[in-house]
């Protein structure tokens, strides 16, 4: 199993570059997902002030 | 029931259909990218050609130097439709897809200069190839930062799409910048990129990952152009009723 994952002596740069691929495709989508909420968020707070002014 | 094209050009209607789909492509992306990288790591021999195992970055930077590539041409190919029909969703699209597409070729050239450092000996060289996939991300920020610059998002849409338009020329250079039919007259350093005499369960795992890689970037992407609908109809009653 390390013979795996010392890829020859090479281990760093080829996991290197898996967890940095890896890493931003996985950053990238959380991003997404807190900005979806933050909108929602921001969204639902509208309604509510809308909501106040009517009464 | 007949399926209209234009119905889903409608913000509106479109925002729920994306929703529906992004599960499918989150799916088929994380199944394909894995099967892939599995099949690169546990079905390939430790060599390529005159490479060692670090080859085995190939995976990856492979399937980000072509989404990279792809991306590009898609997010021009929505600019055109928005600039030619006038279709607020285009160019929705085309800034979603502006962003993966600058992660993609970010990835690609990092990736690309730990690879050309243990095979070539160097991070970087002013090789066309590489100088060009530069040229590409410089293209995807100046898109990004274009549009950025403008208030008027109906505006910044059209500028970046026009933008985006004039950086077109550069996708096929990149393609065709390492298949120089005269050495002599354009040397590169870069490996040409023929399929021939890669070994068979190399060149499977490596198309799995890529296509693993565009499910990815549709799944994001449909993520992104849905935040940016709601950016920009937080005004209108459907928004305010989600």
């Amino acid at each position: 199993m390390s013979e795996f994952f010392n890829m020859g002596g090479y281990g760093y740069h080829v996991w290197g570059v898996i967890l940095l691929a890896l890493g931003i495709m996985l950053i990238e989508p959380i991003n997404l997902k807190l900005q979806r909420k933050t909108l929602l968020q921001r969204i639902q707070r509208n309604k509510r002030i809308e909501k106040n002014r009517r009464k | 029931m007949t399926f209209s094209w234009f119905k889903y050009a409608a913000p509106i209607n479109f925002y729920p259909l994306a929703g529906k789909v992004i599960p499918l492509f989150w799916f088929l992306a994380i199944t394909l990218t894995s099967f892939g990288l599995y099949w690169g790591f546990f079905q390939t021999p430790d060599v390529l050609s005159d490479q060692k195992q670090y080859y085995r970055i190939i995976f990856v930077h492979v399937a980000a130097s072509w989404m990279g590539m792809w991306l590009y041409a898609m997010m021009v190919f929505w600019g055109l439709v928005g600039l030619v029909f006038n279709t607020r969703l285009s160019f929705m699209m085309a800034k979603a897809t502006s962003t993966t597409g600058a992660l993609m070729a970010f990835i690609a050239l990092i990736s690309g200069a730990v690879w050309g450092k243990v095979s070539w000996g160097t991070w970087w060289d002013w090789d066309p190839r590489l100088t060009m996939s530069l040229i590409l991300m410089f293209l995807y920020i100046g898109y990004i930062a274009l549009h950025s610059a403008i208030d008027n998002s109906r505006r910044a849409d059209k500028a970046a799409a026009v933008l985006s338009l004039v950086g077109l020329a550069i996708v096929p250079v990149i393609y065709y910048s390492v298949n120089c039919p005269n050495p002599n007259e354009c040397s590169s350093l870069h490996q040409e990129s023929s399929f021939k005499g890669v070994e068979s369960n190399i060149l499977l795992g490596m198309l799995i990952t890529a296509l693993g890689f565009w499910m990815y970037s549709f799944a994001t992407i449909l993520m992104r152009v849905r935040n940016i609908i709601l950016e920009r109809e937080i005004n209108t009653k459907w928004v305010s009723e989600l």
